[in-house]
């Protein structure tokens, strides 16, 4: 680009110097602008002009070379008045771009905000209904005599089931979403709230033949975490077990990451696709849609959790099929010698 | 003082003439090389937004006198379709059609003065000029 655009110059340069023609300095500011479009440094584009020109006035007698200088200066000058307009230009664009996104931004942090805030109003005020629904259904259940009425609030039990989750998941995202207080990030244990949320879903598991087994031993895997670090790892057990086939098993394990507790996930399902392994943890985005069950934000919602606690949430295909899901929380820092007790190991 | 010189600017031909008469203008007038280039680059552009924007128009140039101050004024009129959004056209990111790429905002930083009187469908007159320095 710039050996042409050099080229063109030195074309119209020697033109200007014979005929001094007004046409080719208009060209020149036209060229001009190609210099900026490529990015060519006024400190290059002095030099070219330079190299241009010694080509062309060298040989000519001494008193031509003069007038040829001053001629060459006017073209000179011509490009790069028109090349600083157009850089000018150019910065002012930017900055007109920067504003419109800073506006932008602005714009939608506002709308972020209206909408936590109306999920907030609607999960509040949707709970309360929806609880007279699911009691009466289930005293339909219990009370009907005919088989398809007590059939028909089963069905209308379990939608409306379905409609608390999905509340209860948006008010906490939106919980999540407008920050934690400090207050109630409180020193836990992992493995105990990973074996509470194993207890948890035992039975779940159970119905479809399933097992989940957790490898680690007695040691203590301290964090501060809030009450939201359980409600990850319930989701992402909770989907190992619906995306695992039936009669497997679930594989939990905490290994030790140097500052970092990690811990992984693992089932025995399809596996996740490359090309979705980030977007599941987007809202709204869920891997299929082959009757798999869940609101579309309970992924977000560890996402959003677990980086509030200073970790990661991540999936990679498991060796011989299925996926491990890794979350990553920092380890509690202890006083030193806090750290001497509890770490014998190093001291050998 | 008074002579005037008016160029008919239909084409793109007709901006390097514009360019040819007000650069011998500010020559003649002492103007030197560097503001020779500003005024000649203006006027590069306000005849040029005359064949992008109206097709046709006029540029008119004169000297002029305030005080002890001898000065270059030069006109853009044309009758084409006028521009609503003054401001925005002065900006200097603001170049429509991919024209010589310098917007009016150009013109406007290289003469010391410019005004511009437009509205949609009655044509737009610029002013711009430059003053002779002491």
């Amino acid at each position: 680009m710039a050996e042409e655009l050099k080229k063109e110059y030195a074309e119209i340069l020697k033109g200007y110097l014979q005929s001094r023609d007004e046409n080719a300095l208009y060209k020149v500011s036209i060229l001009s602008r190609k210099f900026q479009e490529a990015r060519i440094d006024p400190d290059r584009i002095l030099e070219m002009h330079l190299e241009v020109f010694n080509d062309i006035v060298n040989g000519l007698p001494p008193k031509k070379a003069v007038n040829a200088y001053n001629a060459g200066f006017e073209v000179l000058l011509e490009l790069m008045m028109g090349y600083a307009i157009a850089y000018r230009e150019y910065v002012e664009m930017h900055k007109n771009l920067y504003d419109m996104a800073r506006e932008f931004s602005e714009k939608l942090q506002e709308a972020n905000r209206l909408q936590e805030l109306f999920i907030s109003i609607i999960s509040h005020d949707l709970k309360n209904p929806l609880t007279s629904v699911l009691g009466y259904s289930e005293l339909i259940e219990a009370r009907a005599e005919d088989e398809q009425i007590r059939e028909f609030a089963r069905k209308i039990k379990r939608a409306a089931k379905k409609m608390s989750e999905l509340i209860s998941d948006a008010r906490m995202y939106s919980k999540l979403r407008q920050g934690v207080p400090q207050e109630e990030f409180k020193e836990k244990d992992v493995k105990e709230i990973l074996s509470e949320v194993i207890e948890d879903f035992k039975e779940k598991a159970s119905k479809k033949g399933m097992e989940i087994h957790m490898k680690n031993g007695n040691a203590a895997y301290k964090v501060l975490a809030t009450d939201f670090l359980k409600s990850v790892f319930s989701n992402v057990i909770d989907n190992a077990i619906k995306y695992g086939p039936p009669d497997s098993k679930v594989m939990v394990e905490i290994k030790d990451e140097g500052a970092f507790w990690k811990i992984g996930v693992r089932d025995f399902g399809e596996g996740i696709p490359d090309n979705v392994k980030e977007a599941i943890f987007e809202r709204f985005v869920r891997n299929d849609k082959r009757g798999i069950k869940g609101s579309g934000l309970g992924l977000a919602i560890a996402k959003t959790a677990i980086e509030m606690h200073g970790g990661r949430i991540w999936v990679e295909d498991a060796d011989g099929g299925g996926s491990i899901f890794y979350m990553t929380i920092p380890k509690l820092q202890h006083s030193a010698t806090d750290q001497k007790d509890s770490e014998p190991a190093n001291a050998s | 003082m008074g002579d005037e010189k008016v160029v008919q600017v239909k084409s793109e031909y007709d901006i390097v003439v514009a360019r040819s008469v007000v650069r011998a203008i500010a020559k003649d007038m002492g103007f030197g090389l560097v503001d020779q280039t500003r005024i000649a680059t203006a006027v590069s552009e306000l005849a040029r937004n005359i064949v992008m924007h109206a097709g046709e128009g006029v540029i008119l140039v004169r000297e002029i006198l305030k005080g002890e101050t001898w000065g270059i004024e030069i006109l853009a009129i044309d009758n084409g379709p006028g521009i609503s959004d003054i401001k925005l056209a002065l900006s200097d990111g603001y170049s429509t059609k991919g024209s010589l790429g310098v917007g009016l905002g150009g013109a406007k930083r290289l003469m010391d003065e410019f005004e511009m009187e437009s509205a949609p469908g009655q044509g737009t007159t610029i002013r711009v000029r430059k003053w002779l320095p002491k």
